[in-house]
């Protein structure tokens, strides 16, 4: 009985702060909605490649690779060796079509039955009715393909579509389905002599998969030839997997914190409710109702209002990861690999996980109001000025916690590990530190506003000491406003560092003057690379205004680690100049790259793996299977956060037979006409049999800074985000604080003040806030940029990267935490500007 | 003769509805500079909300108040404030001060919003904390204060702008008897000592007894005084 008259207590004043309320409950469904969109996010991006990979590989539980794919006729003399075992030759690779990245497969229609692997709706039979053409249109048709549903409807393809790709027209000759939609989305399917001419690679197949049982695949294991290795494909998948692991901790990361600025704003709004009921909550008291009781009861409010929220944030989620999936698909083909996701693959388990964070962390945020609401003596309670002497003693024991917590947060960040978890962990704690701290910089720095601009004007006067006599408010809404525009300024400093970082690395690497990409590009940057003969090289070499050429070829490279891109390079006079060395080998390290058995690494390898120059690795070779190499420098490449490996050409031509060539840089003599000087060599390419593109360097490094911008869009996306949330935070924490004020407002109006001094100070008090939030947003912000760049970026992509301060960020970020305060102080003020002066006057 | 400090001609005022009975129904009402009238009357017959229109806290609906020539039915907003900040002073039963300025910060504040010069707020403010014998309590909260004490604050905050009409309602109604004609006197001598008009609402026979002149209201107009008015007590 006394229960419901205490919800129905609580329900009432929740009715008559309706905006409050909701404000409240924005907040809790924006931070939650961010938090769900990421989780969403991801595992869409988790089950696209599972089911892209069932799509692939089907029942096939290995495979086996080589070091430069496997010949034709080595692949049918192993296929004709063992008539018992499952095998299907495969040819893959990714190419653009209509301006979509789309994979395309070869495959032997007659091996596919085993595989099942676009079963079960799409065999290649010909009697399959859920297959359109079957093996006859494959005999028949000139270069048939096939494309799955999906990829036929989202590229609006039609039967008997000509399908450009490389150096061949094929033709759509039907679809086909498989179980799930999403798993075949952007693939194409054909017959494995079309997919080698279509890709360039003609004469070889990319790999061998099979059904194996563990003893099968134990004892074949021990007969392969040297250069082969088989492989699990359940491994690959999760090697696969694994590249992205540190993007993903980066964005649950980003909207980790999103909820973090919300549990300040839950915070500030259930402490508000809870201030402004504290003569409800006396008088509870006084009639015999026990603490424990209003601790359940506000505590109960958290958990009721966070639900509701918590659920519709789940929705809002849904929606924010529609569009977060584009941005997110986008960074990982651009860095990783190729990922066809069109739509988010909705789990309970992760929409579970959104629900429990949201609710516990606003239950969580609640506690410190709800033992606000049960302590003190009842009398105690009934005295506003109480409240702000308990905050006042406060203030130096949260900034003592503040400290203690930025030292723990220091200490994690510094720990010996590479862990990014760790990581994100001492960050969050830094933060958490530095907003405990803020309340009493708060009061410090108001104060010396106070002193500084107090005299000089009545309203100033006013709305200063109204503020820091107001500290139990005031200081929470300026830490949630300063903690979220720290954020912004720490991840435009870290964007800001990187971006000038692969600035300069670009301008040191792309030191030719121009570049001939041979082959189609696939869309994620990498050549089809094609045949090109001494010859003609040597005439490009000889063009009136070449001073000389180098050429490189990006190749898969297996090593003893994980398969990386192998660039094979044949260097010209200004090549070692391309590359700025973070570790050397003491006998000089592009001297013993050219003359010796060895290999450069990239950073992210040399981190990932602690490898060092000097160090030896094992590269699978064509010739020789594995073979080891000494590594002979490491330098700097923001290229691939799975790390690269470059060899000399000669010592490629030596173990692996390929001679292709992917690119070619062109340096111009100083003294020649650069345009003359394009214009013959464009002329010479035009002659090659395949394609080729010419770029100069700026087009180059223009295009990579564009991707490299487009793969921060979704950390920018995340920023604003939470710079919403901040944004409801300190609107609803002044909007709390000036309709708390109200009477004291209405005291001021029949003391003689007017409109406009009640608007001036809110005004000022908003821009007071702003200040505040601002300035002390500063410290933070730079403190976190340092943590983002030194720990959580060499951690997730294993790059180092000299900090950037651009000129503008400061004065921004200050400009940004008084444009959010100065906004969110409008409502208020026009909302109190229309307020009953006697029905204030008259309430108590 | 002298022109009426406040004069109120046929105002009619009504909360919410225009079917709503109106809480003040055609009254009148005129009050001679320095006079001190008490308005008595029950609960809900409108003797706060004449006082609230008389302060210009709530714009007139119909008929015409005069405070001191200034015309307040046809004021808006900014000249209510205006008179308010220069000739009229208010004290309430529930004292409304703000609970986050110090005893002293609530009195300066009717001179800090009219712009009046530091030393001369300081100048009266001291004078005035003395007359109402708070100096050693100056630096503190109103919560931390009697309920006398909290009284004798607002009626410093009420006069310190030296307004030439005071209004208060129900000044004692918070307060014991003892402490309640502490207050009372106060008001009296302060009143005398600038020869400020003041318009009481009361629910004491004792307190409206101290006024030059005694009216009462009923269902929202003024009637006749009798001894057996219900609603009149003693403290």
């Amino acid at each position: 009985m006394v229960t419901a008259l205490l919800f129905r207590s609580s329900w009432r004043f929740h009715r008559q702060h309706p905006l409050q309320l909701m404000l409240s409950m924005f907040g809790i469904i924006l931070g939650v909605g961010i938090v769900t969109s990421v989780l969403i996010t991801n595992h869409s991006a988790v089950r696209a490649f599972a089911l892209s990979s069932e799509a692939l590989y089907g029942r096939a539980t290995h495979q086996i690779v080589a070091a430069n794919a496997i010949p034709d006729e080595q692949a049918a003399l192993f296929i004709r060796s063992n008539p018992s075992l499952t095998i299907a030759p495969i040819v893959e690779s990714e190419a653009l079509l209509n301006g979509t990245l789309i994979t395309l497969v070869g495959l032997d229609p007659f091996r596919e039955s085993e595989f099942a692997r676009l079963q079960p709706n799409a065999s290649m039979s010909d009697s399959d009715s859920n297959t359109q053409v079957g093996v006859t249109a494959l005999l028949d048709a000139k270069n048939p393909i096939w494309a799955s549903d999906a990829t036929a409807e989202r590229l609006k393809l039609s039967l008997g579509d000509p399908i450009n790709m490389g150096e061949l027209e094929a033709t759509l000759v039907g679809t086909f389905r498989t179980a799930s939609r999403a798993a075949s989305d952007g693939l194409l399917v054909t017959d494995i002599s079309v997919a080698q001419a279509l890709s360039n690679k003609r004469g070889k197949v990319d790999r061998l998969e099979m059904v194996l049982s563990d003893a099968e695949a134990n004892a074949l294991s021990t007969t392969l030839p040297a250069q082969w290795r088989l492989q699990a494909t359940a491994q690959r998948q999760a090697t696969m997997q694994a590249m992205t692991k540190g993007f993903q901790i980066n964005l649950t990361a980003m909207s980790l914190l999103a909820l973090l600025v919300g549990m300040f704003l839950i915070h500030n709004t259930m402490t508000f409710a809870v201030l402004q009921r504290r003569e409800v909550f006396a008088v509870k008291r006084l009639v015999g109702i026990p603490a424990s009781g209003l601790f359940g009861i506000v505590m109960t409010e958290a958990l009721v209002f966070s639900a509701i929220a918590s659920l519709i944030g789940l929705l809002v989620g849904i929606l924010i990861a529609q569009k977060l999936l584009q941005l997110t698909t986008q960074t990982i083909n651009d860095l990783y690999f190729v990922l066809h996701v069109q739509q988010i693959h909705l789990s309970p388990w992760v929409l579970l996980a959104g629900l429990i964070l949201g609710i516990g962390s606003s239950v969580l945020a609640a506690t410190l109001a709800a033992c606000e609401a049960a302590s003190g003596s009842a009398m105690q309670a009934r005295r506003r000025s109480a409240v702000e002497e308990k905050t006042k003693t406060l203030l130096p024991w949260l900034l003592l916690a503040g400290l203690v917590f930025l030292t723990l947060g220091a200490a994690l960040a510094w720990f010996p590990s590479q862990s990014l978890l760790l990581g994100f962990g001492a960050l969050m704690i830094v933060i958490m530190g530095y907003g405990l701290c803020i309340p009493w910089l708060s009061q410090r720095l108001l104060n010396l506003l106070q002193t500084v601009m107090g005299q000089t004007h009545v309203v100033v006067s006013l709305a200063l000491g109204s503020l820091t006599s107001n500290m139990s408010r005031t200081g929470l809404a300026i830490a949630a406003l300063a903690v979220a525009v720290s954020a912004t300024l720490g991840v435009q400093i870290m964007i800001g560092s990187f971006r000038h970082s692969v600035d300069n690395w670009l301008t040191q690497t792309l030191q030719s003057d121009f570049y001939i990409t041979l082959g189609d590009t696939d869309g994620t940057g990498r050549s089809s690379a094609g045949q090109t003969n001494n010859q003609w090289l040597q005439k490009l070499n000889e063009i009136n205004g070449v001073q000389d050429i180098s050429t490189g070829l990006v190749v898969d490279a297996v090593t003893n680690f994980d398969t990386f891109d192998l660039l094979v390079l044949s260097p010209s006079a200004i090549s070692e100049s391309s590359y700025e060395w973070l570790d050397t080998h003491p006998d000089g390290s592009w001297q013993m790259f050219m003359n010796e058995q060895s290999i450069l690494i990239s950073e992210p390898l040399a981190n990932k793996y602690s490898l060092s120059s000097g160090s030896m690795m094992r590269l699978f070779t064509e010739t020789d299977g594995d073979v080891a190499f000494t590594v002979a420098g490491v330098y700097r490449d923001y290229g691939s956060s799975h790390g690269r490996l470059v060899i000399r050409r000669s010592l490629y031509d030596y173990y692996w037979n390929n001679p292709r060539v992917g690119s070619i840089g062109v340096n111009v003599n100083t003294a020649a006409d650069r345009t003359s000087t394009i214009a013959a060599v464009r002329e010479h390419t035009n002659q090659l049999p395949i394609p080729a593109r010419v770029r100069d360097n700026i087009s180059i490094h223009a295009e990579s800074l564009a991707i490299f911008d487009r793969t921060f869009s979704v950390t920018r996306v995340l920023r604003w985000l939470t710079m919403g949330v901040a944004f409801i935070g300190i609107f609803s924490a002044l909007l709390a604080m000036h309709l708390e004020r109200a009477r004291d407002f209405a005291i001021m109006q029949a003391s003689g003040g007017s409109h406009h001094q009640l608007r001036q100070i809110i005004a000022l008090q908003s821009l007071a806030m702003g200040i505040a939030a601002g300035l002390l947003a500063i410290p933070l912000g730079l403190l976190m940029s340092e943590m983002l760049i030194h720990i959580i970026n060499v951690r997730s992509f294993g790059w180092s990267m000299a900090s950037t301060l651009p000129i503008s960020a400061i004065p921004q970020t200050f400009l940004l935490a008084l444009a959010s305060a100065a906004l969110a102080g409008l409502y208020p003020a026009w909302r109190l500007s229309r307020q009953s002066l006697v029905s204030e006057l008259r309430s108590e | 003769m002298s022109q009426p400090a406040v004069e109120v001609t046929g105002i009619t005022h009504r909360y919410n509805t225009a079917s709503q009975r109106p809480i003040l129904n055609d009254l009148s009402l005129s009050l001679a500079a320095g006079e001190t009238l008490a308005l008595v009357g029950a609960s809900g017959s409108g003797k706060s909300t004449l006082l609230n229109l008389i302060g210009g806290l709530e714009p007139v609906q119909e008929g015409y108040v005069r405070v001191f020539n200034e015309t307040l039915h046809d004021a808006n907003n900014a000249l209510r404030t205006e008179l308010r900040r220069s000739i009229i002073g208010f004290v309430y039963q529930a004292f409304n001060l703000i609970p986050t300025l110090s005893v002293v910060d609530n009195i300066r504040l009717p001179l800090a919003l009219a712009g009046v010069h530091k030393t001369e707020q300081d100048k009266r403010i001291n004078r005035l904390l003395d007359t109402v014998g708070l100096t050693d309590k100056k630096n503190a909260f109103p919560d931390v204060l009697s309920g006398g004490e909290q009284q004798r604050v607002a009626i410093a905050r009420a006069v310190v702008h030296q307004p030439a009409l005071l209004l208060a309602d129900e000044p004692t109604g918070n307060l014991d008897a003892s402490t309640g004609q502490q207050v009372l006197n106060l008001l009296q001598s302060l009143v005398a000592e600038h020869n400020t008009t003041l318009l009481m609402v009361t629910h004491s026979l004792k307190v409206a007894n101290c006024a030059d002149r005694i009216l009462a209201m009923n269902d929202g107009q003024l009637v006749e005084m009798n001894d057996n008015t219900d609603s009149i007590n003693t403290w």
